[in-house]
């Protein structure tokens, strides 16, 4: 045996691991017990065949014994990487649903207390609403009580003014039955209906009687009557007051035509100023 | 006598393989020594033991695989022929290695031999106690550091040759067939364990403080 040989069938490592035959081991026996050299390569082939030997074991057990220390946690926690990945997805997804949802569930309440807000700002302008009514509507009834207190009123007086004259030639100046209509002022900023006049075709005058509403107190007033066009049809000045706080006047029931007109009363504002105290719309018209 | 010169050598070790690489020589005169043995010189004898013991060594781990065992039968083996070159049993001169080399295996079967009669035979009180072969403080500390030579140089390797190195020396695969897995020439498959040898002999005279040359 020789060097060529024992080199190119790699006898040491052969020899190392116990795979030669027993004459094969003895024929390289023989070789080596005289070369050194292949001692030598000997020790160290067996040297390192034994510390790989060893180092294997020594690591295999490291790893079992890590292993055997980590397995339960590792179970339980992390079983793979993709139940890691599919439990990190579920937390990401639970996580944006969560958010999406706290914001829906804030725009909603943002809405909702708007909406509250809302309706009762509603209410209230509702209930103002109809408290103004309820006082526009008394002071209605409390006019048309006045008013009719007024006519009564002027009833008795042409009644004890009929009495008076029951004696005077008649002048054809005055007619006894002639009817009175009591006129409503037109409040600022809103426009009640026109009083109805329907005149009865006997009668051949008729009386007015205004409310002054305004309650400062002038010393003398004047009174016009403007159709539709805005023309003046009849004026008169000199007015005073009565203890009603009213005007009275008569007219020829054949000054107006049937129509709808307009009754303006100024009042005279020192030293020489006239301004309007009250616009009182009536519509005009003869029965049959 | 040759006992107490025996008891001076160190177990196998890397310095006793440094003190017997240093002092093994191939042009060791074999006739010269051979007659100084039988003029008694003490000398010659350390000098043979020195140059032969790690050859006797491999030669009967072969056949007793028992480190203990090795160590024993070792220093048996050299008695014998220290014994017999005195006596004029060896003819030949020339031969001394081989007659060293026989005389180990001789005396290895022969022992084991009678062990395994003995073990049959005897009384178990009175069976000699089996030696512990179990690796001592020293033999561990030996392994530990044979561990950090051959991680290092596993680790220096790339992982096709970690690959060879682990398949054939600890899976003890048949060579063709580790060069057809990784696609590797012969001459590659030898070239990859003479430098892992070669490597792993630099760590371990370096750990020794002790440089050699490549040795091809």
């Amino acid at each position: 045996m020789n060097h060529e040989y024992i080199n190119e069938f790699n006898v040491i490592d052969q020899y190392v691991l116990g795979h030669l035959t027993a004459n094969e081991a003895e024929e390289f026996e023989d070789h080596f017990v005289d070369c050194p050299a292949c001692v030598e390569q000997l020790n160290v082939t067996k040297n390192l065949v034994q510390g790989l030997k060893g180092l294997a074991v020594q690591e295999t057990l490291e790893r079992e014994r890590v292993s055997a220390s980590s397995g339960w946690g590792r179970k339980l926690l992390v079983p793979n990487r993709l139940s890691a990945a599919i439990a990190l997805s579920s937390i990401v997804l639970v996580g944006v649903l969560t958010f999406v949802g706290f914001r829906r569930f804030t725009q909603l309440e943002a809405e909702l207390r708007q909406t509250r807000q809302a309706a009762s700002i509603s209410r209230q302008e509702h209930q103002s609403s109809l408290a103004a009514t309820a006082e526009t509507e008394r002071q209605a009834l409390a006019t048309r009580q006045q008013l009719a207190q007024r006519v009564d009123e002027l009833e008795r007086k042409l009644k004890e003014d009929r009495r008076t004259q029951s004696s005077v030639p008649y002048s054809g100046t005055s007619d006894v039955n002639f009817p009175i209509f009591a006129l409503v002022s037109a409040v600022r900023g809103q426009a009640p209906p026109p009083t109805e006049i329907a005149l009865p075709a006997s009668s051949s005058r008729f009386a007015l009687s205004i409310p002054i509403e305004d309650t400062r107190d002038f010393s003398v007033y004047r009174v016009a009557i403007l159709d539709q066009k805005g023309r003046t049809v009849w004026r008169r000045n000199g007015f005073r007051l009565d203890q009603y706080r009213s005007l009275s006047l008569s007219l020829n029931s054949n000054l107006l035509s049937p129509g709808t007109y307009d009754l303006t009363v100024e009042a005279l504002t020192p030293p020489n100023s006239w301004n309007t105290v009250g616009n009182y719309p009536f519509r005009f018209n003869r029965r049959r | 006598m040759f006992k107490p010169l025996l008891r001076r050598m160190l177990p196998l070790t890397a310095t006793r393989d440094d003190r017997a690489s240093a002092s093994r020589d191939s042009s060791v005169d074999y006739g010269r020594l051979v007659t100084r043995i039988i003029e008694g010189d003490a000398g010659a004898e350390e000098e043979l033991v020195n140059h032969f013991e790690d050859a006797v060594l491999h030669i009967i781990r072969r056949i007793a695989k028992n480190s203990s065992l090795v160590e024993d039968f070792s220093q048996d083996t050299f008695l014998t022929v220290i014994r017999k070159i005195r006596n004029g049993d060896l003819q030949q001169p020339e031969s001394l290695g081989s007659f060293i080399a026989n005389t180990a295996r001789f005396h290895t079967i022969e022992q084991l031999r009678r062990l395994r009669q003995r073990t049959v035979s005897e009384n178990l009180d009175q069976a000699e106690d089996v030696p512990d072969t179990a690796p001592n403080r020293l033999d561990e500390l030996q392994a530990s550091e044979q561990h950090a030579e051959v991680r290092k140089l596993v680790r220096e390797l790339r992982p096709r040759y970690r690959e060879l190195l682990l398949r054939f020396y600890i899976n003890e695969e048949a060579k063709a067939a580790i060069c057809a897995d990784l696609r590797l020439t012969s001459a590659q498959f030898d070239g990859v364990l003479h430098r892992a040898r070669n490597r792993f002999r630099t760590l371990y005279l370096e750990r020794k403080g002790t440089k050699k040359g490549q040795h091809s």
